[in-house]
């Protein structure tokens, strides 16, 4: 089970989240969409605490933060439920495609070397890249940087994974094996928030649809109630952009 | 006239002071590389208090001549403090142009780590990682290879200043250098003895420089 209640967050003296609230269940993949500077990065910095909200409550299992009083053992213990997919990708450019997946399973969870490679090797060979294990991320194309970050969140054994704009970054002819990926841990039921412009891949991958406008939550529904009968005027008048 | 059989002499005599100055140059190497990394950390994460100790520190060694700095340690406060007076030349030396090149690595390392972009922190963070994990696994390996061309120019620097070593005693090259000068009123050739034993060894020391450098390029 996963909450989020009452979530604010302002930048000096412009506020981003003006109170987002949002339940998510288990398997479910949500998919938000919204104009510019609306405020879903912040949403998704904030569930994992990259920005640190003023107020509200995120729950995920057993771990409740609570960010009027968020310690940093909380904090912690949030981020190891959580794993998040950057639209730069963000590897770590001193370590091979296999390092980044297993290292940060080493270091944070003290799994030992053996097992790490194991389980890495397995998740890079699910994203495709078993050919890739020795490379620097400065080898690699974006696409291929991209499925080594998702293989790297997924290493973390996340309970939510949160995708921000995973593909917005890649050459159009790459953006298919990325959504390929995501498509397949969608359909293994995997918890997602994804931030995504990707229209016709919403449509097709999310369980859930979110329309968010100036920091709010202003229409959710399934997939085809947002996309084909949406209600509220400014999700018409978004969706029309993208006829 | 330029007596070639002692400049002879003396540049095939010379270099068996090299090790003193080596010896001089990489205690001080030692000493200014792990103060600028605790500096660099410090400046970097802006610790309260310790950040503005550290600018002064900075400021001050970088504002002011080496050479003022030994004198006031080594003949200055000797005066008043035990064990500076008990202090050996060679440690004198070695604290004072530690502690000077420190303030000048500092910096370097600084700009380095913040050559690691911030993308790299947060992925980090998000995956669980602490401010030190990520300090060590991920912004030091990178920062080391920014920073290292620079540091070798500092560390070619700080091997240069030991030659005033001669000041407060120490033989090493230009403190022999000097007592042959003197004791034979020799000066063009003690110095251009000493001059070229210099060039020889810090033009090896570039060369080296430069091998490492390339052997980092290729990693990553
Ligand atoms: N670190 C920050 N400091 C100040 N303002 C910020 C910061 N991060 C975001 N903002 C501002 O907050 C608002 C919301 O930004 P956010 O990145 O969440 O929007 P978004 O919905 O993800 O937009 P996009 O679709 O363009 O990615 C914007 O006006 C942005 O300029
Ligand atoms: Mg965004």
């Amino acid at each position: 089970m996963i909450r989020i209640e009452n979530l604010h967050k302002r930048f000096d003296s412009l506020e981003v989240l003006k109170g987002v609230d949002l339940d998510i269940k288990q398997g479910e993949v949500i998919a938000v969409i919204g104009p510019s500077g609306t405020g879903k990065s912040t949403l998704l910095r904030c569930i994992n605490y990259l920005e640190k909200p003023e107020k509200g409550i995120i729950t995920i299992g057993d771990v409740s933060v609570d960010a009027s009083k968020a310690s940093k053992k909380a904090i912690h213990d949030l981020r190891m439920k959580t794993s998040m997919v950057f639209q730069s990708y963000n590897l770590f450019k001193n370590m091979t495609v296999l390092e980044n997946v297993m290292k940060p399973m080493m270091i944070v969870r003290g799994v030992d070397r053996a097992t790490a490679e194991k389980t890495a090797k397995e998740l890079l060979e699910k994203v495709g890249l078993s050919d890739k294990l020795d490379q620097y991320p400065s080898k690699l194309s974006g696409g291929q940087q991209q499925r080594a970050g998702i293989a790297r969140a997924l290493a973390a054994d996340p309970e939510l994974m949160l995708f921000d704009e995973p593909t917005a970054a890649l050459d159009p002819e790459l953006v298919g094996e990325v959504l390929g990926i995501i498509r397949d841990l969608a359909n293994n039921h995997r918890t997602m928030i994804i931030v995504s412009h990707e229209m016709r891949f919403v449509r097709e991958a999310a369980t859930r649809v979110i329309f968010m406008d100036e920091g709010k939550i202003i229409e959710e529904g399934t997939p085809e109630e947002i996309f084909d009968h949406p209600k509220h005027p400014r999700t018409i008048k978004f969706l029309n952009m993208f006829e | 006239m330029f007596e070639l059989d002692f400049f002879i002499d003396l540049l095939f005599s010379l270099p068996k002071f090299i090790p003193v100055t080596l010896k001089l140059a990489f205690l001080s190497l030692m000493l200014s590389l792990s103060l600028a990394i605790v500096l660099a950390v410090i400046r970097h994460y802006e610790v309260p208090v310790l950040n503005t100790l550290t600018k002064v520190y900075i400021s001050f060694f970088r504002s002011t001549p080496f050479i003022s700095q030994l004198f006031l340690f080594y003949f200055g406060l000797a005066r008043y403090v035990t064990f500076i007076r008990d202090m050996s030349s060679t440690f004198a030396l070695v604290l004072i142009l530690g502690l000077n090149t420190a303030s000048f690595m500092c910096e370097t390392i600084r700009g380095a780590l913040l050559s690691v972009d911030k993308g790299q922190v947060e992925a980090g963070h998000s995956l669980g990682m602490t401010n030190l994990q990520i300090m060590w696994h991920v912004i030091l390996p990178q920062a080391v290879k920014v920073a290292i061309p620079p540091l070798s120019n500092n560390f070619i620097n700080l091997t240069k200043n030991t030659a005033m070593g001669f000041t407060v005693g120490i033989i090493d090259l230009m403190g022999k250098a000097k007592l042959e000068a003197a004791n034979s009123f020799r000066f063009t050739e003690s110095y251009l003895a000493v001059l070229i034993v210099y060039w020889v060894m810090i033009a090896a020391m570039t060369k080296v420089q430069s091998i490492i450098e390339e052997k980092l390029k290729n990693k990553y």
